[in-house]
């Protein structure tokens, strides 16, 4: 509730008469503050008590023909900070297909959606196809329906299908914008079969160098296509720690950045959408990570390698998702030369709809995830040292 | 007096004029400033002050990814024209295996699920028709409890149910499958069976389990072209 006090001083101080120049000087007072922000300067009133030291001072100009001038005096409070702007969020997909109409059909459908909302939307969307895979030495996904097996370069044309998709759904809305990632998890063999790490690592890392390179051609077909003024495709991958030994999933990154010679000036980011499964947080810092990663096997792919970018799974409900990613920004910030920048965050509260009551801890709310983030990078325990301002995007995931 | 008097108006009219302009300005500088300007003001500010070469680089490199971002959807603008009719600019030209979804069922796969880690560790599903509902059985066990084993049965556009093992059994493993009959290994060695159609623990391979009531006859989402 903003508070407003009136001073009213007596009569004789209120009424005077002024003269055209000095209505001319306060006019000119007036319009330079409204040139530089439309803020008034603050004025000290030196007779009237101020509560709060800073308190605003407003005068307003209140005329009476001819010429008489009445300037009561109007303290206004500071308003309180506004509260943090939640943005509307995304709706990623687990896909069950790899058919590039199906996915033109979900692409039309969010520029739809984005067409209906207010205003400009910038969002990130990421398709999940499945898991990472290899057969007769070409790389693929075995895709999550029928875990049949597609070459990356039909995962291509799906995910270029969807941007397409988008583009002629957002119709006359032509400013929203979406980065779409071309998303596969970190779990499984990689089409080896074998449980041995570094066979494993081997494969892993020629895949993640041929996705690099299949999501370069993906986003310069949209570029190309004339749609990249609205759709940026980049990658995606969920790495959680119980699903391979650290060796694996830093070979993956590894091979992925490593198709960007010189990554600094140039390449195509990875959203890390994944878990830190047991992490530490600053409610128990004794927590050790899973599948014994260190955290700075986990920092590294989400954050060290120069295209990694965090988008953590924020799914319980009781904030420890959000405790175990700050504690990891926290822990970069003291020991690996800074803090870890979340462009966004995943929810799941879609996908347990589509099965209730299969998810009772893990159902966050788009707007209770996100909000669990921005309070824990603001959470005094941190001493200011991972404090972020804004989280743009906030990403749900549901199934096809 | 007259005379000033219109000129004082005049000036108040200009004031408010200017005032609103200004109001305009401010609301459409507003809309252009994005998420991604406050992420890459925020990495600048970090950038500022890194002492160290190693993260100035990384820095630097997360800094041109969020340009280059920023260059892309400022300089694209040869859009083609947008159809009113969404069907015209679905593809057309493409390979029809991709295009077909000839499930075949009755595999055993290593997979993972679409599963948070802390939720279940899968160690592998199978998957099948079952009453002409594509149905996966994952076999692990509970990420909050890695000694509790269970099985996961999730049908396509209806939902999954989870049958936990007896206490004690650790991750599970499907090792066969006949039907809708699956071996099931326990950590410990220990087999199990579960019935995927009849959503049970069998005592044997061979016992007879009552079907599940069929379900309602699935229907798809319309397509948006015919």
């Amino acid at each position: 509730m903003e508070r407003i006090q009136i001073v009213c001083f007596p009569r004789a101080l209120f009424l005077y008469t002024i003269s055209m120049t000095a209505i001319r000087l306060f006019l000119l007072m007036l319009l330079s503050a409204a040139l530089s922000g439309l803020t008034p300067p603050p004025v000290q009133a030196a007779s009237t008590p101020a509560p709060e030291a800073t308190y605003q001072v407003y005068l307003p100009l209140i005329s009476k023909l001819p010429y008489k001038v009445f300037m009561p005096i109007i303290l206004v409070a500071p308003p309180p900070p506004p509260p943090p702007l939640i943005p509307p969020y995304s709706t990623s997909i687990y896909l069950n297909t790899a058919s590039p109409s199906a996915a033109y059909s979900l692409g039309y459908a969010a520029g739809q959606h984005d067409l209906a909302l207010a205003g400009a939307q910038d969002s990130l969307i990421i398709l999940d196809y499945g898991q990472p895979w290899e057969e007769n030495g070409v790389w693929g996904v075995a895709v999550f329906g029928n875990y049949d097996f597609y070459p990356l370069a039909d995962i291509a044309a799906s995910a270029r299908e969807f941007g397409h998709g988008y583009y002629d759904g957002a119709g006359a809305d032509t400013a929203s914008h979406i980065t779409l990632g071309i998303g596969i998890n970190s779990y499984g063999s990689y089409g080896t079969g074998s449980t041995d790490p570094a066979v494993r690592a081997d494969a892993a890392y020629e895949h993640g160098l041929a996705y690099a390179a299949m999501v370069e051609s993906a986003a310069n077909w949209v570029i190309n296509n004339g749609y990249g003024s609205q759709v940026r495709i980049v990658g995606a991958k969920d790495i959680e720690l119980a699903w391979n030994k650290a060796q694996v999933s830093h070979a993956w990154v590894n091979g992925y950045s490593s198709y960007f010679p010189n990554p600094a000036s140039y390449h195509i980011p990875y959203y890390n959408f994944g878990t830190c499964e047991n992490c530490p947080t600053r409610l128990d810092t004794s927590l050790v990570p899973g599948n014994g990663w260190t955290m700075e096997q986990i920092w590294y792919v989400n954050w060290g390698a120069p295209p990694a970018w965090p988008i953590p799974e924020i799914y319980v409900t009781n904030g420890r998702n959000a405790r175990q990613w700050a504690y990891l920004s926290y822990y970069a910030a003291q020991n690996l030369g800074g803090a870890i920048t979340f462009p966004g965050l995943m929810t799941q509260w879609q996908a347990c709809q589509q099965n209730p009551g299969q998810c009772s801890t893990l159902d966050n709310t788009p707007e209770q995830g996100w909000q669990q983030l921005y309070d824990e990078v603001h959470d005094p325990y941190y001493g200011g040292l991972i404090v972020q301002e804004t989280i743009p995007w906030l990403t749900d995931i549901k199934w096809r | 007096m007259a005379n000033r008097h219109q000129v004082a108006i005049k000036i108040l009219g200009a004031l408010l004029v200017v005032m609103l302009l200004a109001l305009l300005l401010q609301s459409a500088t507003a809309r252009l400033s994005t998420g991604q300007d406050a992420l890459l003001a925020t990495l600048q500010a970090q950038r500022a002050a890194a002492v160290d070469p190693t993260a100035q680089a990384l820095l630097d490199a997360k800094i041109a990814a969020l340009q280059a971002d920023a260059a892309q959807r400022s300089s694209l603008n040869n859009a083609p024209t947008k159809p009113a009719d969404p069907c015209s600019g679905r593809p057309t030209d493409l390979p029809a295996a991709l295009e077909a979804e000839p499930r075949q069922g009755g595999f055993i796969f290593e997979g993972s699920g679409p599963f948070h880690a802390e939720d279940v560790l899968v160690s592998n599903l199978w998957a099948d028709w079952i009453n002409g509902w594509w149905t996966q059985a994952y076999a692990g066990a509970s990420g909050a409890d890695p000694a509790q084993g269970l099985v996961i049965v999730r049908v396509e556009g209806q939902g999954e149910t989870r049958y936990p093992a007896p206490p004690g059994s650790g991750a599970l493993t499907i090792t066969a499958a006949a039907g809708c009959r699956l071996t099931l290994q326990t950590a410990a060695g220990e087999t199990l069976y579960f019935d995927a159609a009849a959503g049970q623990y069998a005592a044997s391979a061979e016992q007879v389990l009552p079907t599940l009531s069929p379900r309602p006859t699935f229907t798809p989402t319309p397509p948006l072209c015919p």
